[in-house]
């Protein structure tokens, strides 16, 4: 009975690291966002970030918007004029603007495209400190041709609630935390957790076992 | 690998010999259960010992002393000795095993 019940717990514990979505084993979540900091000067613009699966949203102003893990987002400027003109034009509501983007670039001339694209920060290993990435964004130009955005800095805050701003040096290399997690994800998950769990069930298994014999 | 080692596997491997030794000293009993007891009762507390320490933001010292309070009830749960007793050699294990690890680690 005791055997059984060892392999059910096994089962249990490790069906519970197959999360839904795709979370590969050893990995977790951790939030990922960025903000325009001066969105607030483009008063005249809209900005839609535009994701190749999963569509487009408005991004609102001071807004964290989330970038799909898979793909790459672009971030779209156009201006509020020419963007309700068409909205109106083609009966679109404020909540189907999310779908509106896909057939969008036919029927938005003047729609702005960022110079760069944005990624999601990489998965961290389970045991990771790391809890939330926010990447702030800069618009360096925006006129009728150009619409050139900078990611300036990075904001890393980690599980105790402390965080760490880092500041881009390149565009292309993101900065990396300082706190990383210390053991590998499996010895970590050994150690921390299966060890422990087989020894308290053996421990049980031997009492009930001393118990039975008296 | 040798980090790995060196601060995780060779202090249980140590704790669990010389709290063996301990078991044997005192309660003398057969070697070979004494040393499966200590094997169990330091896989489960060391752990969670460091887990406690290092994640639970808990003082070492609190941290030890709920690692003793708990490998006594196990002692005592496990040998089937009085409370008493299992305190003084959780005690002395604990206290032995910790003047080393501060000695060699």
């Amino acid at each position: 009975m005791n055997k059984y019940l060892i392999f059910i717990i096994l089962f249990l514990f490790l069906i519970q690291n197959v999360n839904a979505d795709i979370l590969p084993f050893g990995k977790k979540y951790a939030d990922d966002c960025f903000i325009i900091s001066n969105m607030n000067d483009y008063h005249d613009y809209i900005f839609i970030e535009g994701n190749e699966f999963l569509g487009q949203k408005i991004i609102n102003p001071d807004e964290c918007f989330s970038v799909y893990k898979l793909g790459t987002s672009i971030i779209y400027a156009i201006k509020k004029i020419d963007f309700d003109a068409n909205i109106l034009k083609k009966n679109y509501n404020e909540k189907d603007a999310y779908k509106v983007y896909n057939e969008r670039e036919a029927y938005f001339k003047d729609v702005l495209k960022s110079n760069i694209k944005l990624g999601s920060y990489p998965l961290p290993n389970s045991n990771d400190p790391l809890n939330k990435v926010v990447t702030f964004i800069d618009i360096k130009e925006l006129n009728e041709n150009n619409f050139v955005i900078e990611q300036s800095k990075i904001v890393f805050t980690y599980e105790d609630g402390t965080s760490e701003e880092k500041n881009f040096i390149s565009q292309d290399v993101r900065p990396e935390p300082s706190r990383k997690a210390i053991l590998p994800w499996w010895f970590a998950e050994f150690w921390f957790v299966i060890l422990p769990l087989l020894a308290l069930i053996i421990i049980i298994s031997v009492l009930i076992k001393n118990k039975l014999r008296k | 690998m040798n980090f790995l080692f060196q601060q995780y596997i060779f202090p249980l491997l140590l704790t669990i010999i010389v709290e063996f030794i301990i078991f044997w000293l005192i309660i003398k009993d057969k070697p070979t259960k004494l040393f499966f007891y200590s094997f169990i009762i330091n896989s489960f507390t060391q752990p969670l010992g460091i887990f406690l320490y290092q994640n639970a933001l808990i003082n070492f010292y609190i941290a030890e002393l709920l690692i003793f309070i708990l490998e006594s009830f196990l002692i005592s749960l496990l040998f089937k000795i009085k409370y008493k007793k299992a305190f003084l050699i959780s005690f002395l294990a604990n206290i032995v095993t910790a003047l080393i690890g501060f000695l060699l680690l």
